[in-house]
């Protein structure tokens, strides 16, 4: 079964392991100006975007800026509302839920940023900024959250000596600890992570990423990784979602992602990542793709995609029809390559990476 | 002083320091390179590394008030820069080495026409006429991959998307055909598939205009991929400098050893578990006795040594492959996988 297939009967049944379900959202910011401030033009940034989250599983979502992977990120969590479709958790439909109840169930959903120094109150001591969720939500007593704050810093691998410091005095790998911890606070079921090693150094990143399989293992996590880095992703994703211009344009299972890429788009993203490794680089042949990221606020015809796309180029070349991809929207299904793609002429190409 | 007519550039022994309340920050703290013609020589570091400040002091970019330069040469084509006058060392700047910044949005003027900021190097340089700036310009920006170049050239800025700017930028930069370019961290705040744009667009430009680059970057994919001979920094010193594949694959620092097995690198299979270097980098105000890295080096077993001798850059292998590790010979038999399998039994 493919996600964008998935009944809509099979979610609802209680103790499913689906926890996660977005269904078509979709995603558009006005646009103002003029006198009167009226709606001149909409923003598409996410545009019918389906996928299911299971229990224990991180998924993970990739593009590059101005995707949607983070207004995606941020309507799995409600903390804005779509324009259309609906985000299930458990079965309820978020975008139903009265303001008391969506509170209460927020609880079990959190998420990290990529840059805690500016996502963390500086004039507040790291004890009380992770101590603050545990107070709102919980109701818990000095004494008690203190207790929960010393053992969520040893979780997250700080000390508990670290309570009383500021944001300041600590170190940007240390910073994203404290993210890590105040989201768990509440012990949530999923936490939506955003870009949360980009701003780090390599030699710090590889712990965060560390930290974050680890806990998934003690605590039985479900992850919604956001990230720009097809490599980074690779390490923590079981499965993979790639998007492009407010759509998802091929989903699978890690392996099968980068063993089998088979979007153009896809192929293009993995062929243009460095590698760490002199000689297989001067063996590479990249597939560099021209022009920019179309405007999402006037995204192109059928294949979002087909302003840019070196593989309908190679096809007109040899001689082939391609004016569906400029006609026709490409569906997001199976076409033979073992996971769901969104594009008319979808072949695997395994050499890009 | 060498008198090899291969080096372009030769730095020798160069001290930035800054004077801060704390007390003075050693940004840079004697750090040795050549920079041959035609080459593309790679500065590696992490954040605070003394990468940048390393290419700042070279062209004077700092301000004199609080930073201190102190150097037995900065040699530029056998000329110590460091005893030119102001006027010598603005001639040679932008003429015969210009820079490429990170952040193209900031380094350009926002109410200027990117032809007018490119043609303003000709001007200035070599008293082109306003026309023929132009002129110049509108080629300049067709070799950088610039789609209508003609139209273009009478836009600001703001009118062009990131990888866009950056390829101005590059066009501003060579627009006196330089001997040298520095590039600091010329693809950091670009998509990756830009990135490639870019890079692609540098390396062709360098055989076009016959320069050698001093690329300056935190990314060792990058460096892979264009670098002829990399110098890796860690708190203001070179601690390894070889060619790529001597540094890429006869690692003899258990720092750029440790950079490589953080990397979480596309061609694993995702299941390996990344090896973080431990503790984060030391405060340039409080620099560790001995070996900077001793600290959290995974190798630092020899009290006495590693913690109370500075060690010298010497040679290890090659023709002038060099280490700053008093070990290095015992890294003949470490990579990154003994040292993931290490980290596993641990």
């Amino acid at each position: 079964m493919t996600d964008a297939q998935i009944e809509p009967t099979e979610v609802r049944v209680a103790g499913s392991d689906v926890l996660v379900e977005a269904r078509d959202l979709v995603k558009e910011f006005p646009v103002r100006g003029g006198v009167f401030g009226r709606t001149l033009a909409k923003v598409h940034a996410v545009s019918g975007v389906n996928f299911t989250l299971k229990r224990g599983e991180t998924l993970g979502l990739v593009g590059e800026s101005g995707c949607g992977k983070s207004t995606t990120g941020r309507l799995l969590l409600h903390l804005i509302a779509p324009t259309a479709g609906q985000v299930f958790f458990e079965g309820h439909d978020l975008t139903t839920l009265s303001r008391k109840e969506l509170r209460k169930l927020r609880q079990r959903f959190q998420i990290v940023f990529q840059d805690p120094y500016s996502s963390l109150n500086p004039r507040m001591t790291t004890g009380n900024a992770i101590a603050e969720p545990l107070r709102v939500h919980k109701g818990l007593s000095t004494a008690d959250a203190n207790a929960r704050v010393q053992e969520l810093l040893q979780l997250v691998g700080l000390s508990p000596e670290h309570a009383n410091r500021f944001p300041h005095e600590f170190s940007g790998g240390q910073r994203q600890r404290i993210g890590v911890a105040r989201a768990l606070a509440l012990d949530p079921d999923m936490l939506v992570l955003d870009e949360p090693v980009s701003a780090l150094d390599v030699s710090i990143q590889a712990g965060i990423v560390n930290l974050f399989r680890d806990l998934q293992e003690r605590l039985g996590l479900s992850y919604v990784f956001i990230a720009h880095d097809l490599s980074v992703v690779k390490h923590i994703s079981d499965r993979v979602a790639v998007m492009y211009l407010g759509e998802i344009v091929e989903i699978a299972d890690r392996d099968d992602l980068y063993a089998r890429p088979s979007h153009p788009y896809t192929q293009a993203l993995l062929s243009a990542i460095p590698l760490p490794d002199p000689k297989r680089e001067r063996s590479r042949s990249r597939i560099v793709l021209s022009g920019d990221v179309p405007s999402p606020i006037d995204p192109p015809t059928g294949c979002r995609f087909h302003t840019r796309c070196w593989w309908r180029q190679e096809l007109e070349a040899g001689g082939q029809d391609t004016s569906i991809c400029v006609d026709e929207h490409p569906d997001l299904v199976d076409r033979g390559n073992g996971h769901p793609v969104a594009c008319h002429f979808a072949e695997v190409n395994a050499q890009v990476v | 002083m060498p008198t090899d007519d291969r080096v372009l550039l030769s730095v020798r022994d160069l001290h930035t320091t800054f004077k801060t309340d704390d007390g003075d920050v050693k940004a840079v703290d004697g750090v040795s390179f050549d920079v041959h013609r035609g080459e593309v020589f790679a500065i590696v570091g992490e954040s605070g590394s003394g990468k940048s400040v390393t290419s700042m002091s070279i062209l004077g970019l700092l301000p004199p008030d609080t930073a201190d330069i102190q150097a037995e040469g900065i040699l530029w084509k056998g000329e110590n820069l460091l005893e030119g006058s102001a006027g010598r060392l603005r001639e040679v700047r932008g003429k015969e080495i210009a820079m490429i910044f990170q952040d193209p949005l900031s380094a350009l003027n926002p109410v200027h026409t990117v032809g007018k900021q490119i043609g303003e190097m000709m001007r200035i340089h070599e008293g082109a006429s306003r026309k023929q700036a132009k002129a110049r310009a509108i080629e300049l920006l067709k070799l950088v991959g610039i789609p209508q170049a003609d139209r273009r050239v009478d836009m600001h800025p703001h009118e062009f998307s990131g990888g866009m700017r950056q390829r101005v930028m590059i066009a501003m930069a060579i627009a006196c055909n330089p001997d040298l370019l520095i590039a600091d961290e010329p693809t950091t705040a670009l998509d990756v598939t830009v990135q490639a744009q870019v890079l692609e667009v540098l390396l062709s430009i360098k055989d076009e205009i016959d320069s050698a680059i001093m690329l300056i970057t935190h990314d060792l994919g990058v460096v892979a991929g264009l670098a002829d001979r990399v110098m890796v920094m860690y708190a203001g010193r070179a601690v390894e400098l070889g060619t790529a594949d001597e540094v890429f694959y006869e690692t003899r620092h258990p720092y750029t050893l440790g950079l490589l097995a953080s990397l979480p690198r596309l061609d694993d299979s995702g299941r390996e578990k990344l090896i973080p270097i431990k503790g984060s980098p030391p405060s340039l105000l409080r620099r560790p006795s001995g070996c900077s890295f001793h600290p959290r080096c995974p190798f630092a077993r020899v009290p006495g040594i590693c913690n109370e001798t500075e060690p010298p850059l010497h040679l290890v292998g090659g023709m002038a492959h060099v280490s700053a590790c008093h070990f290095a010979e015992d890294m003949k038999n470490v990579g990154v996988a003994e040292l993931r399998e290490e980290e596993t039994l641990a």
